[in-house]
């Protein structure tokens, strides 16, 4: 669908990726992840025409994107910007209908198959009880689902998103990456999103674009690139480690030495007890060993502390914390 | 409930517009009025004069001002994304202003002229050509600009900019000349709706109505840029010329209505303020023919108490609208519990 030749992106004095050679399929939902100021918003901007490339062709269809005319563009590819939109009095049915500009004449008259688009473009991001509604009234999931419907109302083979993620909760957040990766399958439009949570696009993604500070990108599923080491080196510029077994960065640096956990009751409290000491900086080992400190997670639950000052016993891991954070530990 | 609203302004205009007619110095009972207007022959020939040659003009130009300012102030809101923005922020009106004064205040330094001269000179075509010529060399200016940079916060200020250089003349040809021009020149910022007879109608009505359908041709583009330029780009519209277009047709409106009444403040400000809160919505389709219909009623009615019927004097009109306009539309506006929202920012 949307397809690059040797890209050059960047500013004229300050060129951020050189010679990106990208392709978004129908029906899958990319995201693009990368540290703070690689040119996320500048690769996703090149890529709509909103900014000039330095070099290199950016192709819909095989057609070249810089030479076809704007109007025809529109009907081909849809955005959803981060910029906080403040449009006063505009009902959503009308905010959405905005998106039929490229197919409507010179009033903006709706014609019976517009309004079956926009009704489709509300159905399909679960805002048609909205629509009446004030686009200012709405909440910021809200607003972002409208703004998603308002993409698709131009009906676009490519949509593109910057951070649609970035005011929204955990749960929105979710929520919203769901709703494209259904619309990519359902309308087998391609979807690409920038997006700072590596976590849910590590779950979600069909497929990541991995830009790195150097002005290179790595291209995959998922799950190789982090069996690869793209992801790590991609984020080490970060300060923060990815920890390739769990998928995830690396947030603690043991700092109080190591403890060993093992439990006789629910898997759940010994997994919480795990991140508690992790949190409060010990490097936590699974398994009983003769060394000090060990926790014990009993039924109950309930705590025992083993120290080389003796065994304490805790009804709550607030205890257990408390104790431990003393560094009675090691 | 929309088309209520709209037949209700109707009404209301037409109205207005009656009353504009039965209204003046003069008292003209009612039915002689109809009568006249009718193609009767009216019980003294005097009547129809005033009616045709100084009361229908003069009503006609009100209900166009109206409307052409509050058009372009809508256009000026939604391109700048500001609620301040008035159809004179590009600074046409400035351009006319010096033009105004250097008619007045320039012409035969020596001092040859009364200020019954003066007077005589409001209204006249040598006026309106000067303001005109003012308001176009700045029009044209602002017109090359908006090709030429991105971003439109450039040209408002740029804008403000040619507002306070031809301040800076205006005030210093005014501190260089008699008392009794600058009276004139009081009297032409003063604005008014009397200065244009049938001779200046052609022109004055024709540039006008240019402005007014190019401002309705702009619903669309106006519409995209409510979600600011990038999404309307990314909408197909070309930014640069829509925002040629609507300049072009916001300053023709602005332009001409200064140019034959003086500026006339505050319309362009207000009324879409009012018909947004009004009509509830931001939607340009909407609300460009309301805007129109409110701002000639608004302008019919401000100059039939500026007229003050019964007496022999005249109020002057800027004076008028903001006496009485603001305290009406301060009431309007703060109705509106989300006032904020109520604007696209």
């Amino acid at each position: 669908m949307l397809t690059t030749r040797s890209l050059t992106i960047g500013y004229p004095r300050k060129p951020l990726a050189a010679n990106l050679d990208l392709e978004l399929r129908a029906g899958e939902m990319v995201c693009l992840l990368g540290p703070n100021g690689v040119g996320k918003s500048t690769l996703l901007r090149t890529l709509v025409g909103m900014q000039p490339a330095l070099g290199g062709k950016v192709f819909l269809n095989g057609q070249d994107i810089y030479t076809m005319p704007a109007a025809e563009l529109a009907r081909h590819l849809a955005v959803v910007l981060t910029t906080r939109l403040e449009v006063g009095h505009l009902s959503v049915y009308t905010l959405v209908s905005l998106g039929r500009h490229p197919y409507t004449n010179w009033f903006g008259l709706l014609r019976a198959y517009d309004h079956t688009a926009i009704r489709r473009a509300l159905e399909y991001t679960d805002s048609f009880s909205l629509a009446d509604r004030f686009f200012h009234e709405l909440s910021d999931g809200e607003r972002q689902r409208v703004l998603i419907a308002r993409a698709l109302a131009q009906e676009p083979q490519v949509l593109l998103l910057d951070e649609p993620t970035a005011f929204l909760d955990l749960p929105r957040r979710i929520e919203t990456l769901h709703l494209l990766r259904r619309l990519a399958r359902q309308t087998g439009c391609a979807v690409l999103l920038s997006i700072h949570d590596l976590d849910l696009a590590l779950r979600l993604a069909d497929r990541l674009w991995v830009l790195s500070a150097e002005g290179t990108i790595e291209v995959g599923i998922p799950e190789e690139l982090a069996l690869n080491g793209a992801l790590e080196r991609a984020f080490r510029h970060e300060g923060v480690e990815f920890d390739a077994t769990i998928g995830t960065f690396r947030l603690h640096t043991p700092t109080l030495g190591t403890v060993h956990l093992t439990h006789e009751g629910e898997g759940v409290a010994m997994a919480w007890t795990w991140r508690a000491l992790e949190r409060l900086g010990y490097q936590v080992y699974n398994g009983v060993s003769f060394s000090l400190p060990a926790v014990q997670v009993l039924p109950g639950p309930r705590w025992r502390v083993l120290t080389a000052q003796g065994t304490h016993e805790f009804d709550s891991l607030a205890g257990v914390v408390e104790f431990m954070r003393e560094g009675r530990g090691p | 409930m929309r088309l209520w609203l709209y037949l209700l302004l109707l009404i209301l205009l037409l109205g207005a517009f009656t009353a504009g007619l039965a209204f003046g110095s003069v008292a003209i009972p009612f039915e002689q009025v109809m009568h006249i207007l009718l193609g009767g022959t009216p019980q003294k020939a005097s009547w129809a004069n005033i009616l045709f040659q100084f009361r229908l003009p003069k009503a006609l130009t009100a209900l166009l001002v109206g409307a052409a300012l509050s058009a372009a102030g809508l256009q000026m809101q939604t391109l700048f994304r500001n609620p301040l923005a008035d159809p004179f922020v590009l600074g046409v009106s400035s351009g006319a202003s010096v033009g105004v004064a250097l008619v007045i205040l320039g012409s035969g330094a020596h001092g040859g002229l009364t200020f019954i001269a003066g007077l005589s000179l409001l209204g006249s075509f040598t006026l309106a050509a000067a303001a005109s010529l003012g308001a176009s060399l700045v029009l044209a200016a602002v017109l090359l600009l908006s090709r030429r940079v991105q971003n439109t916060l450039i040209l408002l200020i740029s804008g403000l900019m040619f507002g306070y250089l031809a301040n800076a003349i205006v005030s210093l040809l005014i501190y260089f000349s008699q008392p009794e021009r600058v009276q004139a020149m009081s009297l032409w910022t003063a604005g008014s709706f009397g200065g244009v007879t049938w001779t200046h109608m052609p022109v004055f009505a024709s540039a006008i109505g240019l402005g007014l359908l190019l401002s309705l041709a702009m619903v669309k583009p106006l519409n995209a840029l409510l979600l600011g330029d990038e999404y309307a780009r990314s909408l197909g519209l070309n930014v640069r010329r829509a925002r040629f277009w609507i300049i072009l047709s916001a300053s023709l409106l602005a332009g001409a209505s200064t140019a034959f009444c003086g500026p006339i403040w505050f319309v362009g400000v207000a009324v879409p303020h009012v018909t947004r809160a009004l009509f509830h919505t931001a939607d340009h389709r909407a609300l460009m023919p309301a805007v129109m219909l409110m701002g000639s009623t608004f302008a019919l009615f401000a100059d039939l108490i500026a007229q003050m019927p019964g007496s022999q004097r005249v109020l002057p009109l800027n004076v008028v609208m903001s006496l009485f306009g603001v305290p009406v539309i301060l009431w309007i506006i703060l109705r509106q519990r989300e006032l904020r929202q109520t604007f696209a920012s």
